[in-house]
């Protein structure tokens, strides 16, 4: 980026206090957010029904989750929320005129998503070796079918971006791509969202 | 489209509120699949239900197998909206025709298997297990044409440009994720009991009630559609030059 | 969806602190199951909150969509929490 603009970009930032927005609406396209919200009642119901079969069978579930490799989860968890933030970051770039550092933002946050998925097949393989599949417990079931669904949605966020930042490439304009990368990043960020709740739900909660 | 077309379009959009009904009275309360009997029960148990219920069961599933006729006429009808709303050919409206045409087959057959499991309920209980099974199988798992259709309708909804597009943009997005959702199916035939297993909350509750409740939208849509394209008609050069000559 | 640099910074350190504060508390063996359990998933819906609000731009949505993660937020972690302490592991 030229030096000129470098300094505009970073003097537009800072202190000045960021006006308010003139009509509230929803990033991207707002018939999307149905997709979104589609998705994120798939998962409360996903998180009602696992402890709602917990709460028959808590002290077998609380066992069978001391089986699971909790550490992988936890740097998954820091991969991911590291993940959202740069494409937060991505996104603001690009409203200032930068589509190169979004490319780099966008390349970082698909990364991060590989090395999640990376984490996730290298955490059930581990599962399986110890003998634990969806059919051996209702607890295993629950594991591999919530992080298995989760991690579907993450590979095609993971799709969906690198086709998003192809056509940024192609097409390197703010105005255009708007509505694509705004909605490619809020579904990123619910992909992240999900994982808050599944983590804890599933590695941690007693 | 011209009025003569409208009207049958609009047939074909009501027509979709048929085959629900129809399909829910049929398949669903004489049918005895509100909600299912489980991949668990015992065979002689099963077998028990299909022999003191014969009779509602083959009205049932013969009704429901006939329904199926008015998933047709909907993709058929939602075929020629789809044609008039999509730029640059029609392979997508296509889609949608041939999946919703080839979805009729699926709850169609899975139909016929239950019939034939209530035509002879005196024979052995593990063939009427087997007819069951085959039933639920195959209504659960042939959903990849299906999905073909609700994609191929959410995306030509969603690049329709009018200023009021024919579709709302959420309607096409919820029929893109519902396709979608059925992908959870794939994981049904390992499960015989459980929220993933046919009679569960993901395998049954949501990827049944869920299209039910979205077709309706898409109805509505699609009759006031056909509407709206005879307005664009009405008022284009086309018809006022032919309707100048005659 | 557009923040400040720092803002962006600001969520990302709150979501790797609780994150880790949750790790420390579910590993740490002086803390009871269900005290444990209502912070590791209060510690979510603050997370969920961080990310809606600084990365999704929560505050600028009209007022139902605003509502309607709220009240998601709230249901996962009341049901969540609920079910975990009727029923003690």
């Amino acid at each position: 980026m030229d030096a000129p603009i470098r300094q505009a970009v970073e003097s537009a930032d800072t202190n000045a206090p960021r006006p308010p927005a003139a009509v509230p609406a929803l990033p991207g396209d707002a018939g999307f957010w149905t997709f979104i919200a589609a998705d994120a009642i798939l998962f409360a119901l996903l998180f009602f029904q696992f402890s709602l079969d917990r709460s028959h069978h808590a002290q077998v579930f609380d066992a069978e989750r001391g089986e699971l490799v909790i550490a992988l989860g936890a740097v998954n968890t820091l991969v991911l929320v590291t993940s959202s933030w740069l494409m937060a970051r991505g996104v603001r770039s690009a409203s200032l005129g930068d589509i190169d550092s979004t490319l780099r933002w966008i390349t970082g946050t698909v990364s991060l998503g590989g090395v999640f998925a990376v984490l996730k097949i290298t955490e059930y393989v581990l599962e399986i070796r110890f003998g634990h599949a969806p059919s051996t417990s209702t607890f295993f079931m629950y594991y591999f079918m919530i992080t298995g669904i989760h991690l579907v949605h993450l590979l095609a966020g993971v799709i969906a971006l690198s086709a998003i930042s192809l056509r940024l490439r192609s097409a390197p304009n703010y105005g255009r791509n708007r509505v694509f990368l705004e909605c490619g990043a809020s579904y990123w960020h619910l992909v992240d969202l999900l994982w808050m709740f599944i983590f804890p739900l599933l590695y941690l909660a007693r | 489209m011209d009025e003569n077309e409208a009207r049958l379009v609009r047939l074909c959009g009501w027509s979709t509120f048929v085959f629900l009904a129809l399909f829910c009275l049929g398949w669903g309360v004489l049918g005895r699949n509100i909600p299912p009997y489980g991949a668990d029960m015992p065979a002689a148990d099963l077998a028990a239900i299909y022999r003191q219920h014969a009779v509602s069961l083959r009205v049932g599933f013969a009704i429901g197998a006939a329904s199926t006729t008015f998933l047709a006429t909907w993709a058929i009808g939602l075929f020629r909206i789809m044609v008039a709303m999509e730029r640059g050919g029609s392979l997508l409206s296509y889609c949608q025709l041939i999946g919703g045409i080839l979805t009729t087959m699926v709850p169609f057959f899975a139909c016929i298997f239950w019939l034939t499991a209530a035509f002879r309920p005196e024979q052995d209980k593990s063939i009427i297990r087997l007819l069951f099974d085959m039933g639920w199988l195959t209504i659960d798992i042939g959903f990849g044409v299906t999905i073909v259709q609700y994609v191929a309708l959410g995306i030509v909804a969603l690049r329709d440009k009018r200023a009021k597009p024919l579709f709302p943009k959420w309607l096409a997005w919820l029929g893109i994720w519902i396709g979608l959702e059925f992908l959870v199916e794939l994981i049904m035939p390992q499960f015989r009991s459980g929220p993933f297993s046919w009679n569960g909350l993901f395998a049954y509750w949501l990827p049944f009630f869920a299209p039910f409740v979205w077709m309706t939208g898409v109805a509505v849509f699609m009759i006031k559609a056909a509407t709206r394209l005879n307005g664009e008609y009405e008022s284009s050069p086309a018809a006022v030059s032919a309707a100048t000559a005659s | 969806m557009n923040q400040t640099k720092q803002a962006l910074a600001n969520a990302w350190i709150g979501l790797v602190v609780l994150s880790i504060l949750s790790f420390a508390i579910a590993a740490s063996s002086g803390i009871g199951p269900a005290i444990e359990t209502l912070i590791v998933i209060a510690f979510a819906a603050m997370k969920g909150r961080i990310i809606l609000v600084w990365f999704m731009g929560a505050r600028s949505f009209p007022q139902a969509w605003r509502v309607f993660f709220a009240m998601w937020l709230l249901v996962n972690a009341v049901v969540i929490v609920g079910f975990h302490l009727v029923s003690p592991a």
